[in-house]
C-alpha cells in the first residue's frame, strides 16, 4: 500500500513539474495564464464622468437592442454637431449604455445592424479559428489564450466605452464570449452585447467573412 | 499439467502485461493531444460546468501530463501500480462528471482525446457521452486488473 502511495505521489509531482515547464515553454496561443492579473479600467472610464440623469437601460433580455429612445447626454458627446444624427448617436439611440447588467444578449439581426453601423466586434474563439474565418473588422480576443487581460486593456485605451461592443464565439453552449465580456467590463466597457448564436449564425446568413489575421 | 482457474487466467502475468499496454496506450493517446493544446482542453473542462473558473486552467495543465505519465508507467512497468491507481481514480472522476451532465441534460463534448468536434446534434452528443461513460468504466475495470495482478505477482 505504501508503495502505491509513493508511486502515485511521484507521478503527480512529475506531472506538476512537466505541466509548469511546458506552459513556460509554450507559445502564446498554447499557453495558459495561471495567475490572472487584475484588469485595470482606464482612468477616463465614462462611469466617472457621466451625468447622473442618463436614461437607465433595461435589464438583460433575449434581444437587448432596444426600441429607439432619446440620445443620452454624455461627457464625450462630439463638440461640433454634424448635420443629422452622428453614427455614435445612432448607435447609442438604439443600443444605449447598459446600467444594471454587465452585458446583454443579441440575435443575428441586431448583430448585423450593429456591424453595418461600425460597432466594434470581438471574436472570443481560438486564434486559429479566427484565422480561418471571422466577422470582417472584428478583433481577436481568445478567451483561453494568454494575454486576454492585456488585450482587453489595449482595446479600451482611447475607445469610447459607451459604444456597443459585440462579442461572439461559436454559438450553441459556447461560453467564451461571456468570459471575454467579463474582462472587457473590467477594462471599462459598459455596453457589451453577446451575439449568442455567434459565428455559425453569421455564416449561415451568408454574410461576408474575413480570413487571416486582423489588420 | 494443472488446469488454471478463470481467475488465474485473469491475473496471469501475460494477461496483465497486455492489459497494461492497452491501458497505457489509451492513456498516452488521451494525453498527447491535450498536452499539445492546453487552452483547448481548458475550454472543454469549462464546458462541463463543474469547476470554478480559477481551477479550470491548473487542471487543464496538470491532468494531461498526469495521464501521460500514468500511460508511460503502465507501458514501461516501473510505477505501474501508481499509474493504475491514478487511472482508476481519473476514470471514476470522468464517469462522475459525464454522468452528472447527462443527468442534468447538459450535453458536453467529452474532450477525452483533445479538442471537441464541431457542432453536432443534441442526440448525437448525448449518445457520445453515454459511450464515453461505458469506455471509462471499461478502463476502470482494466485498472483494477492491473492493481489486482500486481498484488499477486509481478508481471513480465
Amino acid at each position: 500500500m505504501r508503495g502505491i502511495l509513493l508511486e502515485t505521489l511521484t507521478l503527480a509531482l512529475l506531472a506538476l513539474g512537466a505541466g509548469l515547464a511546458s506552459n513556460r515553454l509554450a507559445g502564446p496561443t498554447r499557453r495558459l495564464t495561471l495567475l490572472e492579473r487584475e484588469v485595470k479600467a482606464p482612468v477616463q472610464a465614462p462611469s466617472v464622468a457621466r451625468p447622473a440623469d442618463i436614461t437607465p437601460a433595461p435589464k438583460a433580455s433575449p434581444v437587448a437592442v432596444e426600441a429607439p429612445r432619446p440620445t443620452p447626454r454624455t461627457a464625450r458627446a462630439p463638440s461640433a454637431p454634424a448635420p443629422g444624427p452622428s453614427p455614435r448617436s445612432v448607435l447609442l439611440e438604439r443600443c444605449p449604455r447598459l446600467q444594471e447588467v454587465p452585458q446583454a444578449d443579441i440575435g443575428g439581426d441586431d448583430a448585423l445592424w450593429l456591424h453595418q453601423r461600425g460597432a466594434t466586434f470581438v471574436d472570443a474563439r481560438r486564434s486559429a479559428q479566427f484565422l480561418l474565418g471571422h466577422v470582417p473588422g472584428s478583433r481577436s480576443l481568445p478567451a483561453w489564450e494568454e494575454g486576454l487581460a492585456e488585450q482587453a486593456e489595449a482595446l479600451a485605451l482611447g475607445a469610447d466605452l459607451d459604444l456597443p461592443v459585440v462579442i461572439y464565439c461559436s454559438g450553441g453552449d459556447c461560453q467564451d464570449s461571456h468570459l471575454v465580456a467579463q474582462k472587457l467590463w473590467l477594462a471599462g466597457f459598459r455596453n457589451l452585447r453577446i451575439y449568442v448564436d455567434g459565428f455559425p449564425d453569421w455564416e449561415r446568413r451568408g454574410l461576408p467573412v474575413a480570413t487571416g489575421a486582423a489588420r | 499439467m494443472k488446469a488454471r482457474s478463470p481467475l488465474e487466467w485473469l491475473v496471469h502475468p501475460w494477461a496483465s502485461l497486455a492489459v497494461r499496454w492497452i491501458l497505457g496506450a489509451v492513456m498516452l493517446g488521451a494525453a498527447l493531444p491535450k498536452i499539445a493544446d492546453p487552452p483547448g482542453f481548458a475550454q472543454s473542462i469549462h464546458a462541463y460546468g463543474l469547476l470554478p473558473l480559477g481551477a479550470v486552467k491548473p487542471v487543464a495543465l496538470l491532468l494531461p501530463w498526469l495521464e501521460g505519465f500514468c500511460g508511460l508507467a503502465l507501458v514501461a512497468g516501473p510505477g505501474r501500480r501508481g499509474g493504475a491507481a491514478w487511472t482508476l481514480l481519473l476514470m471514476a472522476l470522468f464517469t462522475g462528471a459525464l454522468g452528472l451532465n447527462l443527468w442534468r441534460g447538459h450535453p458536453v463534448d467529452c474532450g477525452c482525446f483533445g479538442a471537441a468536434q464541431g457542432a453536432r446534434p443534441l442526440e448525437a452528443r448525448l449518445l457520445d457521452m453515454k459511450l464515453a461513460i461505458l469506455r471509462d468504466l471499461g478502463l476502470a475495470v482494466l485498472s483494477v486488473q492491473v492493481l489486482w495482478s500486481a498484488r499477486r505477482r509481478p508481471s513480465p
